[in-house]
């Protein structure tokens, strides 16, 4: 129980910090994002579209991401979502200030047992 | 695959997002699950399995949506269409309902002209009444800082609220003042006018207060440069007279305030030194004061020329009779009452001979500043009387808005009878209606505050007539408008009730089939009543505007027993300037014969006191009578050709000579000249000549004896109405009242202000320091008195005329209704072959009914309603047959008006028309 709540938790602060950095690169739909996440991290964070997409509604409000319905030929009608410069500098800040979160959980974590 | 789209959409019901963005995000979410399914099909999952995997996505019921109200804003832009039930989003519904109100009645700019007009009809005389009581009563005194000041009054007071007053010497008020614990101060202030000259210029009259020293501190007004008076300032002996003006004459004469400290003025030909400047708008203690200058009582003697020690300055007697009196909290204006009363009181015992009169003499508290405490009553009363009337005709415009906005709601029943099929509430179709008009009543205010800053202004110039030259303002401020909103308002609601029920009202089946064809033979019965009762007030209020003009008719016919036509009057005050009696006497001689010699004018005279004036009476010894029955007689000094400038006959005897009325002092016998009915009741006959009478001693003045030398013919020199008073003429040098101030008549065919400056002109060659007042022409002074007929006879001829307007209005929005309504059975009938002529009887006869009824209501309105007005009325009585009939047969030519368009529309209706749509 601790566990899962723990692991929501530690989602819900990164999960802001994963989506830009996967629509960084490139444009990507809901779909891409949710799938390449349990893929990178080999299926311990995991996104159902029932929190994620308005996680990115919320960051499309704050003017981070942007997403705009796109037709490629022989495909569907799909919404993509790209990084805003706004949201360049956003994700600047959290990186840096999740790297410095982790260097310092994995002082003392880590510290321990070196 | 199953259908995601109408789960997701039921997840997000609850969150009423707008419709677009709904279906966005359902699309977006259906495709997560569509690739979640595709992707679990693919990497070799059951058909079963993928599904379950795929509803995993929207996680719990609740996710969704508690995830999306955080984002998403629920923005409702989108309402429910006009008359459906609001869903408790009342105040959006409300602000719908004024649109779509707003934007029918712009559709039917014939329909929304004809309310507004009326509805403006009526809001704009009542808001005129309003902002004329709130100009003359109710406003406040710009400059004052305190609420807590009352006018207090010291005299003996009769039962109609006259008063004779007393004065009170500044040692009792100092006594009071030093012993009351209900007020903070108090100051004594009288209002006169005086002339003045600024800076060398011509002098002009100009108003001047005369207060004690205290007088701003009391009232909390606050110089804008320089200070008020200081306590040794109003204590002589004087060393410099000093002076307080208002910020208007500072700017006229010194440019700004703070240039007029240390300047000089001269008042009645005295130097004054400036010292402080009142703030703007604060001219004295009433509403329509006009003071320019204020300057302490102790300057009074020296400011009206007196002798020294002619001003009574002792215990007993004192210059002040009006005063203001700052009430200190929690003390209110009944304990000051009381206080004063038991002060004065206690002052009489203690100075039993100085003070003897306020054993009789009682104090009176006047709350607020307001206007002149003796005029209140009066005036209140006449406004109370106008806001009658104005209610009157409010409740008259009700009824026929009221009565139009029935006939649209039964135009509508079709449109209305839709939107209850759609679900809509009777609450929220009442809302609609008076959403309507509450919308007509508000535009019917804005234009009938534009029709009252006209009618406040002829108002006030009919009630209460300011000298020429005055600008007066009557503001719609804050109180006023927000009267005339409140008006509005209800009257936007009474007027909108009965269209409201009406379509509230549960008659849905059949009026979706009908489609607004009736072929009843009877108006409603709602409407009818309504165009009956605005009948009966229109008639009521016509009867009452004939018996007034009327009555004023026969007062301007009345014979005044002399001319008052070309007769303008201006009036001069010489021992305001110095001036004894024999100066004086000089004075008027020369400027008699400058006017006689040179102005070009029909006639020439002075007198003491001018027409429909001020009054002046002294007591006589009738010849043989007991000489402790004296009577009261009234008089006039007058010079030698006064009878024959206001063509006032003398029926025995001859004038005055030039010799008597210009010389002073007092000859063994003083030849006087008295009228028909002074003869007749002193001597029993008019063959008088030569006959003596004997003048009572009074106050100052012996007894003398009096010689008749003519006999006038009587004359009404003060009222129109009842009997003339028995009167005598004495020379106007001659009489022991002074004729240092006296009225010069001139009668001329050219406009009174021409002769006013040919006057003034004259005056100024013979000494340029004295100012002349007034320049009016003498019926306005009779048409003065006549005031209140005249404003009634105005304002309910105007009622009158309005409300059979309105009248007309409705009974001709009900007859074409009716018609309308009859259409088919007219169609049918003329196919049967009935002539237009009986279509238009048939379209006559349906407003027969609401005709006779109104008729006989207002016959008996009128009735009973006149006895309001019986004692205003002269020549002519309440019950007056003529008068009735007279107004029955307008209110006949009115129905007759009202029906002739919808009958001839009604004969013109095609019966094939009618046929086909059978």
């Amino acid at each position: 129980m601790s566990l899962i709540r723990s692991n929501q938790e530690l989602k819900k602060g990164s999960a802001e910090l994963l989506i830009l950095s996967l629509v960084e690169g490139r444009p990507r739909h809901g779909y891409d994002i949710a799938r390449l996440i349990e893929q990178r991290s080999e299926g311990a964070l995991s996104f159902h579209a029932a929190s994620l997409y308005p996680l990115l509604y919320r960051l499309e409000k704050r003017g981070w991401i942007l997403g705009r319905w796109t037709e490629k030929p022989g495909e569907r009608r799909r919404r993509l979502y790209r990084l805003t410069p706004e949201g360049h500098k956003a994700l600047a800040a959290q990186r840096s200030g999740w790297e410095s979160f982790a260097r310092a959980i994995n002082r003392i974590a880590g510290g321990e047992n070196a | 695959m199953p259908d995601w789209r109408s789960e997701i959409r039921s997840r997000l019901a609850s969150l009423k997002l707008p419709p677009e963005r709904e279906a966005e995000i359902v699309e977006e979410v259906a495709q997560h699950m569509e690739d979640r399914f595709r992707e679990s099909r693919t990497t070799g999952g059951t058909d079963a399995q993928a599904e379950a995997t795929a509803w995993r996505e929207l996680e719990s019921n609740e996710t969704l949506r508690r995830e999306l109200t955080a984002v998403e804003r629920r923005l409702p832009p989108e309402l429910p269409p006009p008359g459906s039930q609001n869903r408790g989003r009342w105040l959006e519904a409300l602000f719908q309902d004024f649109r779509f109100a707003g934007r029918t009645l712009r559709k039917n700019p014939g329909f929304t002209w004809t309310v507004v007009v009326a509805l403006a009809l009526s809001i704009g005389p009542t808001t005129a009444i309003i902002s004329f009581g709130n100009w003359l009563l109710w406003r406040p005194i710009p400059g004052v800082t305190t609420d807590r000041i009352a006018q207090v009054w010291f005299g003996r007071w009769s039962e109609g609220g006259g008063v004779s007053p007393s004065g009170v010497s500044y040692a009792n008020m100092a006594d009071i003042a030093a012993r009351s614990k209900t007020m903070m101060g108090w100051a004594g202030v009288q209002e006169s006018a005086e002339s003045l000259s600024v800076q060398g210029a011509l002098p002009r009259i100009a108003g001047v207060g005369y207060v004690t020293s205290g007088f701003f501190d009391v009232l909390g007004v606050r110089m804008t440069a320089g200070r008020g008076f200081l306590s040794d300032e109003d204590l002589p002996p004087l060393v410099s007279p000093v002076a307080v003006i208002s910020d208007g004459l500072a700017r006229a004469a010194f440019g700004s305030p703070g240039n007029a400290i240390g300047r000089q003025l001269v008042i009645n030909s005295r130097p004054f030194t400036v010292i402080g400047v009142t703030p703007a708008g604060f001219a004295g203690i009433t509403t329509t004061s006009r003071v320019e200058i204020w300057i302490s009582g102790a300057t009074l003697p020296y400011l009206r020329h007196l002798q020294p020690g002619a001003r009574p300055d002792s215990r007993g007697d004192g210059v002040f009779y009006s005063f203001v009196a700052r009430v200190s909290p929690p003390y209110g204006f009944r304990e000051l009452e009381s206080e004063l009363g038991v002060l004065t009181r206690g002052l009489a015992e203690v100075y039993p001979k100085e003070n003897s009169k306020f054993k009789t003499v009682t104090p009176r508290v006047f709350p607020g500043l307001g206007l002149y405490v003796l005029m209140r009553a009066r005036m209140g009363t006449m406004i109370n009387m106008l806001l009658a009337i104005g209610g009157i005709l409010l409740l008259l415009s009700c009824a026929n808005v009221s009565n139009l906005l029935v006939l649209r709601a039964t135009r509508r029943e079709h449109e209305i009878a839709l939107r209850k099929t759609f679900g809509a509430g009777r609450f929220r179709l009442v809302q609609l209606q008076l959403a309507e008009s509450w919308l007509l009543a508000i535009c019917g205010a804005a234009l009938g505050i534009l029709l009252a800053l006209i009618l406040a202004r002829l108002l006030q110039e009919l009630l209460f007539p300011m000298p020429p030259g005055t600008s007066v303002s009557l503001p719609i401020d804050w109180r006023v408008l927000g009267a005339t909103l409140g008006i509005a308002s209800a009257t936007g609601g009474i007027a909108g009730t009965a269209p409201a029920w009406f379509a509230a009202r549960g008659r849905l089946a059949g009026m979706l089939g009908r489609s607004g064809m009736r072929s009843s033979a009877h108006a409603p019965r709602l409407r009818s009543l309504l165009a009956m009762f605005q009948l009966a007030l229109s008639l009521t209020l016509l009867i009452g505007a004939v018996m007034l003009v009327s009555t004023l008719r026969n007062l301007r016919s009345v014979d005044l027993g002399f001319d008052a036509a070309n007769v303008t009057t201006l009036n001069v005050d010489l021992a305001s300037h110095g001036y004894d009696i024999n100066r004086a006497l000089i004075y008027l001689r020369e400027l008699h014969s400058a006017l006689e010699a040179g102005g070009g004018f029909q006639e020439v005279t002075i007198a003491q006191l001018s027409p429909f004036g001020s009054g002046s009476s002294f007591r006589i010894l009738p010849p043989g009578a007991d000489p402790k029955n004296t009577m009261s007689v009234r008089f006039n000094g007058v010079t030698h050709t006064f009878f024959r400038a206001l063509s006032v006959p003398l029926v025995r005897g001859r004038p005055f000579t030039a010799e008597e009325s210009f010389t002073s002092g007092a000859p063994p016998a003083v030849p006087i000249i008295i009228n028909e009915i002074l003869a007749r009741r002193l001597f029993g006959t008019i063959d008088v000549w030569g006959r003596t009478i004997r003048k009572a001693a009074a106050l100052g003045s012996p007894e003398r004896e009096l010689v008749v030398v003519g006999v006038a013919r009587d004359s009404r020199w003060n009222n129109v109405t009842g009997q003339p008073d028995p009167f005598l003429y004495m020379p106007l040098g001659q009489n022991d009242f002074p004729a240092t101030r006296a009225a010069i008549m001139i009668r001329s065919v050219q406009p009174a202000a021409k002769v006013a400056e040919a006057v003034r002109s004259a005056a100024a060659r013979i000494d340029a320091s004295v100012p002349l007042s007034g320049g009016q022409p003498l019926t306005a002074s009779i048409d003065r008195s006549l005031r209140e007929q005249r404003l009634f006879a105005w304002t309910l001829s105007l009622l009158g005329g309005l409300g059979f307007l309105l009248a007309a209005v409705g009974l001709y929005g009900l007859v074409s209704q009716i018609a309308v309504e009859r259409s088919r059975e007219f169609g049918i009938r003329l196919a049967l072959g009935a002539r237009r002529l009986d279509i238009v009887r048939l379209v006559f006869r349906s407003s027969l009914v609401i005709a006779a009824g109104g008729t006989a209501t207002g016959l008996a309105l009128a009735f009973f309603g006149s006895r309001a007005i019986k004692s205003m009325l002269f020549g002519v009585t309440n019950t007056e047959p003529w008068i009735y009939a007279s107004a029955v047969v307008t209110l006949g030519f009115i129905v007759v008006l009202a029906c002739v368009a919808p009958a001839f529309r009604a004969t013109r209706v095609q019966p094939v028309e009618i046929l086909r749509s059978e």
